[in-house]
């Protein structure tokens, strides 16, 4: 099952991290489904080190790199545009709240 | 040679269940009875984070129909009965779920449910009371809809789907 929980971990911090690379690349494409995917992706992690305490920001630190690399192909395919960042700050993946900057929805001049 | 139960279980349930085996042909059923222990521990926690999980969507989708009339559609009480179903599924798979346990968690679930109503306030900016739940209102109520299209019936539960 351990093994189990940290395949699950990585599988919910590859789709917050997509999500925020979303929101990165097309910030006026930012959905409420997008949002929501973050919270809920949050809460299962937590969810899952509440239960398995080895998961915690240690073994997170580890996949790190690996996971937001996974990511942001993802992220790339989805959006149909090119990532420059390098990584994601924990910060912006486990605390910030994305649902408070909402550009109207308007895709910005070029 | 004893076993590090704990530090087992975080690598693999099923070298725990391999573990007890050994010891139990051995005769050891006291070093078994705690690798059983340490198992069914984990595995009932696994069970109860599912089931936070589901209800916490759940509540979501109640809140928000509460709060926004206007988001009863069809879609959405489909939505309401398919995590009532996997819920009610959950918990007749594991009969140790009982009511009281779900009232221990539900401070919890509203909780995150209700973070998830206040992102949506925030994102659409727009401000709400947020109510309370009702059991009733979480498990059992039948909502009207605001347009329910012409010879509507209430979608049935899919475990009354499976039964016919």
């Amino acid at each position: 099952m351990s093994k189990a929980n940290q395949r699950a971990t990585e599988s919910h911090l590859e789709i917050l991290m997509m999500h925020i690379i979303k929101i990165l690349i097309q910030p006026y494409k930012k959905t409420m489904s997008w949002i929501n995917s973050i919270r809920n992706a949050r809460n299962r992690i937590i969810d899952i080190q509440q239960k398995n305490p080895s998961l915690n920001k240690n073994f997170l630190s580890k996949i790190w790199d690996m996971v937001f690399k996974k990511a942001k192909k993802r992220a790339e395919e989805e959006t149909g545009e090119k990532c420059d960042l390098e990584t994601l700050d924990w910060k912006d993946v486990f605390d910030k709240n994305w649902d408070e900057e909402n550009p109207d929805g308007e895709k910005p001049k070029k | 040679m004893k076993t590090d139960w704990e530090d087992l279980i975080t690598v693999s349930d099923f070298l725990v269940m391999l573990e007890i085996k050994k010891y139990l042909d051995a005769g050891n059923y006291a070093e078994a009875k705690k690798g059983m222990d340490i198992l069914v521990d984990f595995e009932i926690k696994t069970e109860q984070y599912d089931l936070l999980a589901m209800l916490e969507q759940l509540m979501y989708e109640v809140l928000e129909a509460k709060i926004f009339p206007q988001k009863r559609t069809v879609k959405w009480w489909i939505r309401v009965r398919d995590w009532r179903d996997k819920i009610e599924i959950h918990r007749s798979d594991n009969p140790y779920l009982e009511d009281d346990f779900v009232q221990s968690i539900w401070d919890e679930a509203y909780q995150r449910a209700v973070e998830y109503v206040e992102g949506g306030l925030r994102f659409f900016k727009r401000t709400a009371v947020i109510p309370n739940l009702e059991w009733e209102e979480v498990f059992t109520k039948e909502y009207k809809f605001r347009y329910p299209p012409k010879n509507f019936n209430h979608p049935k539960s899919t475990r009354d789907h499976v039964k016919s």
